[in-house]
């Protein structure tokens, strides 16, 4: 199926199993083009503010960095850093910490069987610029991580290394896609007992083609739970890997895109359960417009004896108009016989009753509209545990469905 | 105010004939009752008149305040007016009820060139009216209509005509469903917004109601149009009687 090129990266082609619905022609040219130019790239830091103050997401404690492709800029007189937070450049890391040669590729590795994961390999082997962070303890602020200025116009490959120690607590909000290309990953280790809290917010650039990938390994009794939220961009893969190989422990991954016009967002998410009594959550809601296309392809895997998993997959979108598509690939492998799991899609338009009640009372055909695509998006917020930052994306998503009708 | 004259309507998708000739003329001030069969059409006639599509109009006419409506959009005619109590209210999950009210409101005042009021005066407006109809605060919270019991959807409904003071109030059924004291506290909502500028049509089952809500006028719908219209005592007639002299009458 695959074909080996002279890179020795076995780039899947359109058509190829978690490829059915879109192409990775474009990611192929992206990843190759970034890795070209990432050290000529000499682009000076802005104003490390200006990511943040767009998401409204001030007021509130946090821990914040702006990641540019040559610094990182952050507070340094910020103690809560030092004390139970490590964090670094890959690039200055890499050879010379152990927890990160313990990360870095390894979870990766873990997951290109059975089906291999050529772009995150790529991406791992290739960059030199992403974050390094290591929770110790209970972060009670969000740590935020902004993509700078610097990004704006290239290509870009990014890998993030995320560890949570035994026992502690990290909440991450990555925001921005100011890049016209990106293949990034994100690997994390989430250790016994650990909870990991994350957030994308993937909005503001109407030119970008992102192809993103989460992989993670949860270990026993720990969490992770992951909801990004993607804008209005032309092409977007959003690839999350989840291997829970110890028992008790939680997965839940949720987005919400807003699309229209000649865009196309795919969020593909593979979850394994290998230990006893894992839970799992797959919470996914599009709203598109003229002639948008959404894509969901989830799996719920159940290794043989993962005996009470409760998987949970639910993708839904509702087009607006008749030329926007959703196309699904929901699928359960399970090999114990004592699970619980189900999956559904459903795809449907604006209800009528409803559009008509809301019109009944004075509310135009546009505004009902809205308001009632947001109503439809905001059930996915539920999923998100810290509510502060619920409250935070609320003016961002209406206007990102305003923006949409 | 409200005229409407040898109203036909045609279900669209079962291609199906609803109203046949319906006649109907109420004046500032007045309070009209409908009663009449199930699936005599006093459902049918209410959505028309509030503007719901899927119906349509091969003769006939309805003008409020002497323009005619049938052209417009169901959010132009409640700018103008007109407001409908849904027999069966839409639950919208997703939509805070607040949320919903404020935005009507805010369409309205606008629609109408007037200033939109600031959300803290919204605010106690609300509460104070919710309190009046015994509405608990929780649900000013939660989604529109959204898990409500049948009664709280009614007093929504209520809760809603007395924020936007429509002139032109269309309650259908709203009696049904309500317990004693909610039956109360609606109609006392419903009186409070009795004017001399401002028009009431109640459709309903049951006399139990206009004992409430006193009406100037009663009709009986049978089979798409309205044939008889009497004073109050008509419904006490119907509450004894049933339909069936009327329908003998008509044969
Ligand atoms: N979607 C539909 N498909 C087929 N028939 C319909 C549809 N909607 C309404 N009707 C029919 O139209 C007729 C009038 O209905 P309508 O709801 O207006 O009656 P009603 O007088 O309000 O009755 P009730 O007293 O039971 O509320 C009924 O025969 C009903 O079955
Ligand atoms: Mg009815």
């Amino acid at each position: 199926m695959l074909t080996e090129n002279k890179d020795g990266y076995n780039f899947p082609k359109r058509g190829d199993e978690y490829w059915k619905f879109t192409k990775p022609d474009q990611f192929v040219e992206i990843s190759k083009q970034a890795c070209q130019t990432q050290f000529q790239n000499n682009i000076n830091a802005q104003s490390p503010a200006q990511a943040t103050a767009l998401y409204n997401l001030d007021g509130m404690g946090k821990i914040e960095f702006v990641l540019q492709p040559n610094e990182l800029l952050f507070d340094q007189s910020d103690r809560r850093i030092t004390s139970t937070l490590e964090l670094g450049l890959k690039n200055l890391y890499q050879g010379k910490s152990s927890w990160i040669d313990d990360i870095a590729g390894v979870i990766e590795n873990r997951i290109q069987k059975p089906i291999p994961r050529p772009f995150a390999k790529y991406c791992i082997d290739h960059s030199q610029i992403g974050l390094c962070l290591w929770a110790k303890g209970e972060i009670v602020d969000p740590v935020i991580l902004s993509y700078g200025e610097g990004f704006a116009g290239g290509e870009h490959l990014i890998h993030n290394i995320i560890r949570v120690s035994s026992g502690a607590k990290l909440t991450l909000v990555e925001i921005g896609n100011p890049w016209s290309g990106v293949n990034m990953v994100n690997e994390v280790h989430v250790e016994p007992n650990g909870e990991f809290n994350h957030i994308r917010i993937a909005v503001g650039n109407t030119e970008a083609q992102s192809l993103i990938h989460q992989y993670a390994k949860v270990d026993e009794a720990a969490s992770l739970k992951s909801f990004s939220l993607f804008g209005n961009s032309p092409l977007t893969r959003n690839e999350h890997i989840i291997e829970l190989p110890g028992n008790d422990a939680n997965a839940h991954v949720s987005g919400v895109f807003v699309g229209s016009g000649n865009v196309s967002q795919d969020d593909t998410v593979f979850i394994r359960h290998e230990g006893l009594n894992g839970t799992s959550r797959q919470v996914f809601r599009k709203v598109l417009n003229n002639g948008a296309t959404g894509v969901f392809q989830g799996k719920i895997h159940v290794n043989p004896g993962s005996q009470k998993t409760d998987g949970y997959q639910k993708s839904q979108a509702l087009l607006l108009d008749e030329k926007s598509q959703f196309l699904v690939k929901p699928e359960l492998e399970i090999y114990a016989d004592d699970v619980s799991c189900s999956h559904g899609s459903t795809c449907g338009s604006i209800d009528n009753n409803s559009l008509y009640y809301l019109r009944s009372r004075g509310i135009s055909k546009d505004e009902a509209i809205s308001m009632l695509s947001l109503g439809f998006l905001k059930e996915v917020l539920d999923e998100i545990e810290s509510e502060v930052i619920v409250e935070s994306l609320g003016e961002l998503l209406t206007d990102m469905v305003n923006n949409a009708i | 105010m409200l005229k409407i004259e040898n109203l036909h309507a045609i279900l669209e998708e079962e291609d199906k004939p609803i109203l046949k000739g319906v006649n109907l003329k109420v004046k500032p001030g007045e309070v009209h009752a409908i009663m009449g069969p199930n699936g005599s059409g006093k459902s049918t006639l209410s959505y028309i008149i509030s503007g719901r599509d899927g119906y349509e109009v091969p003769e006939g006419s309805i003008t409020y305040n002497d323009e005619d409506i049938l052209e417009l959009e169901p959010e132009e005619r409640a700018a103008m007016g007109v407001f409908l109590a849904f027999q069966y209210p839409v639950e919208i999950p997703g939509v805070g009820n607040m949320t919903f009210l404020r935005t009507a409101f805010n369409a309205i005042k606008k629609a109408r060139g007037e200033e939109e009021i600031s959300a803290s005066d919204f605010l106690k407006l609300v509460r104070t009216k919710a309190k009046e109809l015994n509405i608990s605060p929780d649900l000013l919270k939660r989604p529109v209509n959204y898990g409500f019991s049948g009664g709280e959807k009614k007093r929504n409904e209520i809760l809603q005509m007395a924020v936007l003071e429509p002139s032109l109030c269309v309650l259908d059924e709203t009696d049904s469903g309500l317990d004693i004291d909610a039956m109360k506290q609606v109609s006392e909502g419903v009186n409070a917004l009795r004017s001399p500028h401002r028009a009431i049509i109640v459709i309903t089952h049951y006399q139990r109601l206009l004992n409430h809500i006193q009406p100037d006028i009663v009709h009986v719908m049978v089979d798409g149009s309205i044939v008889q219209s009497g004073g109050a005592q008509l419904a006490l007639d119907i509450e004894n009687n049933g339909y069936s002299n009327i329908l003998s009458n008509l044969n």
